[in-house]
């Protein structure tokens, strides 16, 4: 707070320029979505609408296409992700951080190698073996590409080497066993991380267009992006209120979640959540 | 309350030796300090001892009973880390807690709903509580329970780390220097409590430490290990005054014993850098030795008594009740450094870059063989005859009974 005053509006008058520059589109899809279809064409830079039809708007688009169901996909496939991605990274990321073993740096060498490697080099592959094993256009085509992740493991890897092996030590003097120590000491300690990397995996699975659309056929698998697709070449024409209600109806949950999560977020990726 | 036996451990990382057979007898309710430079193995000993590190040969008994290969919860230690390690998401209270309630619950009564189900969990939580406060009120950290280990400073961290290991009432504490990350004036005033805190409860302790004044003040007995060997153990007294090894004599005592090459002839042992007899030792073996002595042995005079060995004085520190005069003996200001323990005013009859005269108390040397073991250090048959060179500088010296000088 010592800070001199005009150095502090400086940085809160870059912020702010800096923060609308970012948040215009958005301010301007729910913008649009509140007005009626003539308001929209007629121009005007004003978001907000004169005459308010974000109802109608709103209504509209959860009719003419199953959004929720799309929101349900989305979340269904985004917490399957997740949860494997979890259950694989945290002892992977562990074992490598924290136990001894003969090869350890060769596969911390093939986690960082894996790091450089992106989806779409190894889409052809994967696609080709969901194929041959009849899993396309199902829930588990979405999911089990991105089960492990190595950015998991790498982020992971570099919070389990902040946590001190006297902590753990002191764990197992004081008669807790490996699952006690995971569960009373470990996991309350990577709760940020844990926090930071579900927010990455979330933002980049619920909004991965790339992905579904090789794998989904029918629409009732639709992930939500594919959903904003379908609307919009269907609905393609004059409907512009319809379709930004429906990419606000799909981008809200998103929204939601960081705002509820983001202490923890920056917390974990600051990774100081051990300090003093 | 235990008694411990170490015999002939061994440990290795990977190719390099740490523990080179480590024997080690500890009675029950004893304060042994183990006292060695960083590096030495001393905290792998302890890691071994706790059950956290697995040793490759040697045994550890209990009393009378192996524990090799027994998991740390077994064998009923507990262990201050040099680091606390107190777990940063609990609160004081539930740190303290936690070994109990590992102990007294089983796994189904852990869980957080059965204490509205159990009366005897209900009654065993209380238990654990009272053991709480308890244990706060020996470390005085009542006030503290609530406060988050991140909320504290180090010292009261320091305390909330020995509550921790007390709870329990364990047979064995293991200190692994608890002291070091405190600022001076609040590790004095810590190495009483803890030792009193010790006194009181009975406990065995082992702490680790490479700070002798620590040990000194606070252990019943050191052992002093080296290199993965413990080269003496014995009390603060013993140690200093009769080292069985050059290396436990250079790490016991400030400012560091001064150490001289000679070589022994026909019993007479002479000092290399001026070829004077400083000692008649009837009996040690042909060959080169090294001649310690203690800074307050050695007797500088600013004019040649007649038998003095001539040194020259290279620098003066004025430390209050005492001074300390460096000199090099032998070869002008390029011999071998030593320093000389005074009272600050004949400290002051010396002058910086002149010749002044060493006699050295016989008395109260350290002879040494060319593998730094004492010569014969359980004899304690006094000094023939000092050499003509060097009467006794007083009565004092007299009196004392002379030590380990004569080899056999």
């Amino acid at each position: 707070m010592s800070k001199p005053p005009r150095l502090q509006i400086l940085r809160l008058v870059t912020l702010t320029i800096a923060a609308t520059v970012l948040l215009l589109p958005y301010i301007y899809m729910v913008g649009f979505s509140l007005k009626p279809v003539d308001e929209i064409f007629a121009g005007g830079l004003s978001p907000f609408p004169r005459e308010f039809a974000g109802l109608a708007n709103y209504a509209g688009a959860l009719e003419s296409e199953p959004l929720l169901r799309y929101v349900a996909n989305g979340v269904i496939v985004c917490a399957g992700i997740l949860f494997f991605q979890l259950v694989f990274a945290v002892p992977c990321a562990y074992a490598m951080a924290k136990l001894r073993f003969p090869g350890r740096a060769f596969m911390l060498g093939l986690v960082l190698f894996g790091l450089l490697i992106p989806i779409q080099a190894t889409s052809l592959p994967i696609y080709i073996g969901l194929a041959r094993s009849g899993l396309t256009d199902t829930y588990a085509a979405l999911i089990v590409p991105f089960v492990s992740s190595v950015f998991g493991v790498f982020l992971f890897y570099q919070f389990f080497r902040t946590i001190p092996d006297e902590l753990l030590d002191a764990a197992r003097l004081d008669g807790c066993g490996d699952v006690t120590i995971m569960v009373r000491i470990v996991l309350p300690l990577i709760m940020p991380a844990a926090t930071a990397f579900g927010i990455f995996s979330v933002v980049s699975h619920w909004n991965d267009l790339f992905w579904p659309l090789i794998v989904i056929r029918s629409p009732d698998l639709n992930t939500p992006p594919l959903g904003i697709l379908a609307f919009r070449s269907e609905e393609a024409g004059d409907s512009y209120g319809q379709l930004m209600a429906g990419t606000g109806i799909i981008t809200a949950p998103l929204v939601i979640a960081f705002l509820l999560a983001q202490r923890r977020f920056i917390e974990g990726i600051s990774l100081g959540a051990l300090k003093g | 309350m235990a008694h411990i036996e170490i015999r002939n451990l061994e440990k290795s990382f990977g190719d390099t030796p740490v523990l080179r057979g480590i024997d080690l007898t500890i009675e029950r309710g004893e304060f042994i300090a183990v006292l060695g430079p960083s590096g030495c193995g001393k905290s792998t000993l302890l890691r071994i001892v706790a059950g956290l590190e697995a040793h490759d040969r040697g045994h550890i008994l209990m009393d009378g009973r192996v524990v090799d290969g027994l998991a740390p919860k077994t064998r009923d230690v507990a262990v201050v880390f040099q680091s606390y390690a107190l777990y940063p998401h609990m609160t004081v209270a539930q740190n303290l807690a936690l070994p109990l309630v590992m102990r007294d619950l089983t796994r189904a009564e852990r869980l957080p709903f059965v204490r509205y189900l159990s009366g005897r969990v209900r009654r065993t939580r209380a238990d654990i509580r009272d053991g709480v406060a308890r244990a706060a009120s020996l470390v005085k950290i009542e006030g503290l329970l609530d406060r988050k280990p991140a909320q504290l400073s180090g010292g009261q961290r320091q305390r909330v780390a020995l509550a921790r290991a007390l709870i329990r009432k364990p047979s064995l504490f293991l200190l692994d220097e608890p002291l070091s990350n405190l600022d001076a004036t609040l590790r004095a005033s810590t190495r009483a409590e803890i030792v009193q805190l010790q006194r009181t409860l009975g406990t065995t302790a082992i702490y680790v430490t490479h700070d002798q004044t620590e040990a000194m003040t606070m252990a019943d007995r050191i052992a002093i290990m080296i290199e993965g060997r413990i080269v003496q153990v014995g009390t603060a007294r013993e140690i200093y005054h009769r080292p069985t090894d050059v290396r436990a004599a250079l790490f016991i005592g400030t400012p560091k014993m001064n150490l001289f090459d000679g070589t022994a002839d026909n019993g007479a042992i002479r000092l290399a850098a001026t070829g004077a007899v400083v000692v008649q030792a009837t009996g040690a073996r042909n060959g080169p030795v090294q001649i310690g002595i203690r800074p307050e042995h050695m007797v500088l005079v600013p004019e040649d008594p007649g038998d003095g060995i001539p040194v020259a004085t290279t620098h003066r520190e004025f430390l209050g009740s005492e001074a300390l005069v460096h000199v090099a003996v032998g070869d002008g200001t390029q011999g071998t450094p030593a320093v000389a323990r005074l009272d600050p005013d004949t400290a002051d009859t010396m002058t910086v870059g002149r010749t002044a005269y060493a006699r050295f108390r016989p008395g109260a040397l350290h002879l040494f063989d060319g593998e730094g073991k004492c010569l014969d250090p359980d004899r304690h048959r006094p000094l023939s005859r000092i050499p003509s060179a060097f009467g006794q500088e007083d009565g004092a010296s007299d009196a004392q009974p002379v030590p380990r000088i004569v080899g056999g």
